[in-house]
């Protein structure tokens, strides 16, 4: 077969833009707000996250599932696949379909979009539970109720949490080294915060050297052989903020036989369960925190159903039932069975507040 | 031969491009620069790290020099390290499903790149689309191809105990992936020096017009060089299932910048027809070399992508300082 150029090219312009009208047609004719509550079985539940590849939304989508499930309704999961206009056209069009009666329960591609989403839904009358991302100052106090609530991990306490794991496997001294997520991130910044917050209680323990690992297995496992390299005998132990890159670290350390050093991670991966359950709770990887993946799905999706079908009134709300960080809980050797059991099969949400584990102040 | 006719010889060798002299020459002033600041540098140690974190880059900048060496350009080596990698991950024992293929996982990763590659090959000669277009597409094409087969529930992870050892032992000192790598290199050496696919296609690369002229099947050795950059980012794929003991979309991550920086750092020129597979060898080396001097040499992170930035344009510059007449006037 042989096609010219320019005909090809003018096939592949055509589809690029009518492509392109569908998806503007989709993003205009949002119906018009109406304050009055929704009736139950008119609720459109929608939980919105960056895509099913990934073990973490997989885990989301359940608890979102359980909750579909106990109101006797059904959720629509989307896929942004980390792009964000594509995240925004998406609820647009779900907005314009179900109106008032839409509950979206949305991590944002990026926290920038986040207004955009809130500005789309406040005019169709909808409620929008928010994960994860928001910018400075765009919180569910300063915007309204139709940003009922934020929730968020506490990466200070996750940080330090997994560090006094570390540091007691250690017996309260040593060398360790860590590995960072990326710099510019809020959530590695904090995590980090806590292992310092962690060392301050633990005088012995001496950090050698910190490394951004950009979140990544692959990146994890160089620049902890390249650690090795260094500082060989003198690590006693490896921080990691989060599982990829403790998992990569571990690689490594096997690969030079380094049986003796301990390895703790945030996230609760399920290779890191895995590793916890086989490994001697000592060394090997001693502990990560528990994912609360089903909660954000589940619980998100219930503050925001109460909100929209009236039960609960999101303007007369406590601070801590706006903006709250979740509840941290590390998985060790001693819990890693029950931890790494599908954490969505048996949710109960009798208290949609049982998720909430501190007030996120406003300045935060 | 006397002595002088050696000297000429190698003389033109050197100044036909076939040895990366530039390129060497800054190995040698980053590993001589980081040895007097770090004592562990020069160790044997460290040179087997280097090597093993090389390993896959190198693998799949061989194929990617054949194709750059030849005017085109390969940006789908992520997408088809993604595909390959879950590819292998799902055949050899693992715990998602029964399969037991054992090391016969690795060439099916191969395969899988070589056809995603076969389908950039058609597409760039026969639908004469550039091939930065083609590979892009084929590089999401890999990518989707990696999604379905990961599907929606858990990553997931290598029982083999000869693939795992694959990834984590050594054999005479080195990591079993830098053999792999080795060998991979000299197979390549051997296509590059010794075939006509490797001769014809720096005369590919110089000019296709002339390459036509001279009755050269262009369509055949350019999808040739696509497959073969296919089926060793495969193979790339497939190592990082060893390495890292699971099967991910994200093996790849980072490998493309990493690939390409290093073929145009070795002295292979983008517009084609110079360079080789020394020369990408030897620029992976420096890539890898640098990163790793960072950590050794306690660079703060804030500032390392500033001086890895800084340290690659020092290279290029030197490396294409002969190139710099050519190079302007095609600007």
């Amino acid at each position: 077969m042989k096609v010219s150029t320019g005909r090809s090219n003018r096939l592949v312009a055509a589809i690029a833009s009518v492509g392109l009208i569908s998806s503007a047609l989709m993003a205009v004719g949002t119906t018009p707000a109406s304050a009055a509550a929704c009736e139950k079985s008119k609720i459109k539940l929608v939980q919105s996250g960056r895509g099913l590849e990934n073990p973490y939304y997989v885990a989301v989508n359940k608890g979102s599932a359980a909750f579909a499930k106990s109101v006797g309704l059904e959720h629509q999961w989307i896929s942004s696949e980390g792009d964000s206009q594509k995240q925004l056209s998406q609820i647009t069009s779900i907005l314009a379909e179900s109106g008032n009666c839409a509950v979206i329960n949305v991590d944002p591609n990026e926290s920038s979009i986040l207004p955009a989403i809130l500005d789309a839904a406040k005019a169709a009358g909808a409620t929008v539970v928010v994960q994860w991302n928001r910018p400075a100052g765009v919180t569910p106090l300063k915007y309204g109720t139709t940003f009922t609530s934020f929730m968020s991990e506490d990466g200070n306490a996750q940080g330090y949490a997994i560090a006094v794991a570390l540091f007691k496997a250690m017996k309260g001294k040593g060398n360790i080294v860590a590995l960072q997520g990326m710099l510019d991130n809020t959530v590695a910044q904090s995590r980090f915060k806590g292992l310092k917050r962690a060392m301050k209680e633990y005088p012995k323990i001496k950090l050698l050297a910190d490394q951004t690992a950009k979140w990544d297995q692959n990146e994890g496992q160089k620049v902890m052989q390249t650690m090795l390299t260094k500082y060989g005998k003198k690590i006693n132990g490896v921080w990691t903020a989060n599982d990829s890159m403790g998992l990569g670290a571990l690689q490594a350390l096997k690969a030079k036989k380094r049986t003796d050093v301990g390895v703790v991670g945030i996230d609760g991966l399920e290779l890191a369960m895995k590793e916890i359950k086989a490994g001697n709770g000592k060394t090997g990887f001693i502990a990560t925190t528990v994912s609360n993946a089903h909660i954000q799905g589940g619980y998100g999706l219930a503050i925001g159903y109460a909100a929209a079908t009236g039960s609960w009134d999101p303007a007369k709300a406590k601070p801590e039932e706006r903006a709250f960080y979740l509840k941290t809980v590390i998985a060790t050797k001693k819990n890693v069975d029950a931890a790494s059991k599908d954490l969505s099969i048996g949710m109960k949400f009798t208290n949609i507040w049982d998720a909430v584990g501190s007030v996120i102040p406003e300045t935060a | 031969m006397t002595n002088s006719g050696k000297l000429a010889s190698i003389k033109a060798v050197a100044s036909r491009g076939n040895l990366p002299i530039p390129a060497l020459l800054s190995l040698l002033i980053v590993s001589a620069f980081t040895a007097t600041r770090s004592p562990e540098f020069l160790t044997f140690d460290n040179f087997v790290q280097i090597s093993d974190q090389a390993s896959v880059t190198i693998i799949l900048v061989c194929g990617l020099t054949f194709v750059i060496l030849m005017g085109s350009i390969d940006l789908s080596v992520q997408g088809v390290m993604a595909s390959a990698s879950m590819t292998t991950a799902l055949l050899v024992g693992n715990d998602r499903n029964q399969n037991n293929w054992g090391y016969w996982s690795i060439p099916a990763g191969m395969v899988v790149g070589a056809l995603i590659g076969l389908i950039a090959g058609l597409a760039v000669t026969r639908l004469r689309i550039p091939s930065f277009l083609v590979t892009m597409a084929t590089w999401n094409i890999g990518l989707g191809l990696a999604y379905v087969l990961f599907g929606n529930t858990s990553q997931p992870s290598v029982k083999d105990e000869g693939m795992l050892a694959l990834g984590l032992d050594t054999f005479l000192g080195f990591s079993k992936a830098t053999w792999i790598a080795l060998a991979v290199v000299l197979f390549c050496m051997w296509l590059q020096t010794r075939t006509k696919f490797g001769r014809y296609a720096y005369v590919i690369g110089g000019s296709e017009e002339i390459a036509k002229l001279s009755g050269i099947n262009v369509k055949r050795f350019r999808a040739l060089s696509l497959i073969l950059s296919g089926a060793l980012s495969g193979l790339a794929g497939s190592v990082i299932v060893a390495k890292s003991g699971i099967g991910a979309v994200q093996a790849g991550e980072g490998q493309l910048f990493l690939g390409i920086a290093a073929v145009v750092i070795g002295g292979t020129l983008l517009s084609g027809g110079r360079g080789g597979i020394l020369h990408s060898v030897v620029g992976v080396y420096i890539m890898i070399t640098i990163s790793v001097a960072m950590i050794l040499l306690d660079v703060s992170d804030f500032y390392q992508q500033i001086v890895q930035g800084s340290v690659v344009l020092l290279v290029v510059s030197s490396t294409a300082w002969r190139q710099r007449r050519p190079l302007r006037t095609v600007v």
